[in-house]
């Protein structure tokens, strides 16, 4: 079965971004570079007019992006830049992000790229951690969430810039860790792809939880999703060892805090309980101390 | 491009990566502690690869595991991304501390960040704040801490807004250094501040926000302070019902958030304990605290730890009610053995000191012969 780490570095954002930044012919990534930065000199400047203080950070739209972005830059016209971004991408070092899809926009597909791009090594860091310490589903999806909190922290005026919000390559990682449960995953009813579209929506309320309180740390805006992004990717059933430990704690939780009238364990099940866990210790000393026998199971239990 | 400009962007985006990690390596102070000095001595080995001409001696913390090889583009000491894995990497680091010695760490990572950042740096505000709480964890409420606290409290106020995030943090941070102090004015208007918070974070993140979970708790452990300070029995059992009630949801979401054997749901274990004792339920006290030691003991691999101190502590006390005092004297001494492990002149150290002094009298009464 591939590592989460191997999926996430086959996606198709992932593939291009290694073509793009590869591609030496006419300084191709870096003329691609000069664009971003430019986009992001706009978008700072727009941002610092219309901020009404440092806490909330509203969606910005500028208008004739692409020229904006060509004066920045210091090209001659905007013609340069919308070559790059337009959708028929013939002789272009580097195709566009966005395909050749005509419904998109030439500035709608530069502003798709630099998020992404702006993002990329943001989600590198998270995997080289991630992987080195073989993280859970849940594990992997804070760790990104948060390195997705944090770049929207650090770059509020592209990630309110319409559509505000993560960058496109969220939804396949989303994918790729809401399909990683499915190696264990017994107990959840719902498909990969619904499970995929909620954790979308829940990266989208991340950043928008950090574009709303500049103050909000990458820990607090992923606090707000924490419980159903653990509920969509724990895995309940995964190893019984921790079903017994979770029906344990259920178990005494309820008992010693259960209403008044209500039964929650029949004294013979208490007893079935306890016949049960003797057993159980017996078995468990062995893993507990290795190299030491298990001791021997209660009187008159043994063959049981 | 020039190359010039090609080059501060490749240098940015190994800052971004430096970031990304550490929110990563964030994630694993959940884990076992061990697991936690695995994940500090590779922040170390990211930090010394990647940061221009920094030697992490003195900021206090470990050396990295590997010689540093250092490659692509250095990031300087400076930039925030490095601030902030150095500190992932203490809160890391602090899992193989004792608690008495932490305060020491964060200041000296305060001081190195001091050297190379404005005072008013945001970063650098927050860092020290932190080194603060270390002070506070050890036991030190003294009137320069809490004017401190009561600084970084304003500098989020005036600079964040009254209901910003972290102009919320730095309010529990304040509660958290008054309830330290437990005189009595302190306690009652402290429990009003607490009451205060929980209502402002309710509306703003919801009841069942880790950040909300955090100030119910704290609010809990203030009415249980109270509680236990009262001398009027009707006010006393108002005050532990008050705190059962809350503490109990509060600990249902964390089992539900982060597990059943998480630090913080045991803490709330051990706060249902508490109240069910101050309620008269001595015997369902104990069985909490057993739990509580239990998933503490799985959740640290048998490690134990000072909050594995708290409940032996709490376990002394339950069973001294329940007329045992041979076990409440064993648990009061191994709570002791480890709160002076840690943190010999804290107030935990002092209060388990306190009680087997206390256990000593009672037994050696129970001795003397009838008169």
């Amino acid at each position: 079965m591939p590592s989460i780490r191997h999926e996430l570095e086959i996606t198709r954002t992932a593939r291009w971004y290694l073509t793009a930044r590869g591609a030496q012919r006419g300084g191709a990534w870096g003329e691609r570079v000069r664009c971003y930065a430019a986009l992001s000199a706009v978008l700072a400047e727009h941002a610092a007019r219309d901020i009404a203080g440092r806490r909330r950070q509203p969606p910005i739209q500028p208008r004739a992006v692409l020229t904006k972005v060509a004066r920045r830059a210091h090209f001659a016209s905007a013609e340069p830049v919308y070559r790059r971004w337009r959708h028929k991408q013939d002789g272009q070092p580097i195709v566009r992000w966005a395909g050749r899809d005509p419904a998109v926009k030439p500035g709608a597909a530069l502003v798709a790229e630099a998020k992404i791009t702006a993002f990329w090594p943001y989600r590198e860091g998270v995997i080289k951690v991630a992987d080195a310490f073989d993280m859970t589903p849940a594990e992997w999806a804070a760790a990104y969430l948060r390195a997705l909190a944090a770049w929207a922290g650090d770059d509020r005026p592209l990630a309110a810039c319409h559509p505000a919000g993560p960058p496109e390559c969220v939804i396949e990682d989303m994918a790729v860790l809401a399909a990683s449960p499915g190696r264990g995953y017994r107990g959840g009813a719902m498909p990969a792809a619904v499970r995929a579209a909620r954790l979308r929506e829940l990266a989208g309320d991340v950043v928008r939880h950090v574009l709303d309180d500049g103050s909000i740390t990458p820990l607090g805006a992923f606090n707000t999703v924490r419980d159903e992004v653990h509920q969509l990717l724990a895995e309940p059933l995964a190893s019984p060892a921790d079903q017994v430990v979770r029906s344990v704690a259920e178990l005494s939780d309820r008992i010693l805090h259960h209403g008044d009238g209500e039964n929650v364990i029949t004294a013979e099940q208490a007893s079935h309980i306890l016949g049960l866990l003797d057993g159980l210790s017996s078995l468990l000393a062995g893993f507990a101390m290795p190299g030491q026998d298990p001791p021997p199971g209660p009187a008159g239990k043994g063959d049981r | 491009m020039t190359p010039d400009a090609l080059a501060a962007d490749e240098q940015a985006r190994a800052a971004a990566r430096l970031r990304g990690a550490a929110e990563a390596l964030s994630v694993l102070q959940r884990r076992a502690p061990a697991e936690q000095q695995r994940a500090c001595r590779f922040a170390m080995d990211l930090l010394a690869a990647q940061v221009a001409a920094a030697d992490w001696t003195p900021a206090g913390l470990p050396g990295p595991a590997e010689p540093a090889q250092r490659a692509g583009y250095l990031v300087p000491a400076s930039h925030q991304a490095v601030l902030r894995l150095a500190r992932s990497a203490m809160m890391l680091y602090c899992a193989e501390l004792r608690i008495a010695d932490r305060p020491g760490h964060w200041d000296r990572l305060a001081e190195f960040f001091a050297r190379r950042l404005p005072p008013s740096d945001p970063e650098l505000v927050r860092l020290r704040e932190r080194a603060t709480c270390a002070r506070v964890d050890a036991g030190d409420t003294s009137p320069e801490v809490l004017n401190d606290l009561l600084g970084a409290l304003g500098f989020h106020r005036a600079r964040d807004g009254e209901d910003a995030y972290l102009t919320a943090l730095a309010r529990a941070n304040l509660l958290m250094a008054c309830r330290q102090r437990r005189t009595g004015a302190d306690l009652a208007s402290s429990t009003v501040l607490a009451e205060e918070e929980v209502a402002t974070r309710t509306s703003r993140y919801g009841a069942g926000h880790p950040v909300t979970l955090v100030a119910r708790s704290l609010l809990t452990l203030h009415l249980l302070l109270q509680a236990e300070a009262s001398s009027d029995e009707a006010e006393r059992l108002g005050l532990a019902g008050r705190a059962l009630a809350e503490i109990t949801g509060v600990r249902a979401a964390r089992d539900r958030l982060f597990g059943v054997t998480s630090p913080n749901a045991t803490r709330s274990r051990r706060y249902e304990a508490r109240a069910l004792l101050l309620l008269g339920q001595g015997e369902r006290a104990r069985h909490c605290l057993e739990y509580a030691l239990a998933f503490e003991n799985a959740h640290n691999d048998g490690q134990e730890t000072p909050g594995t101190g708290q409940t032996l502590y709490q376990l002394a006390r339950v069973n001294r009610a329940l007329g045992e005092p041979g076990k409440a004297l064993d648990q009061a001494k191994r709570a002791y053995r480890i709160f002076s492990r840690h943190n010999p002149d804290g107030t935990s150290a002092r209060q388990a000191r306190q009680l087997i002094g206390e256990l000593g009298a009672d037994q050696a009464l129970s001795l003397e012969p009838a008169q």
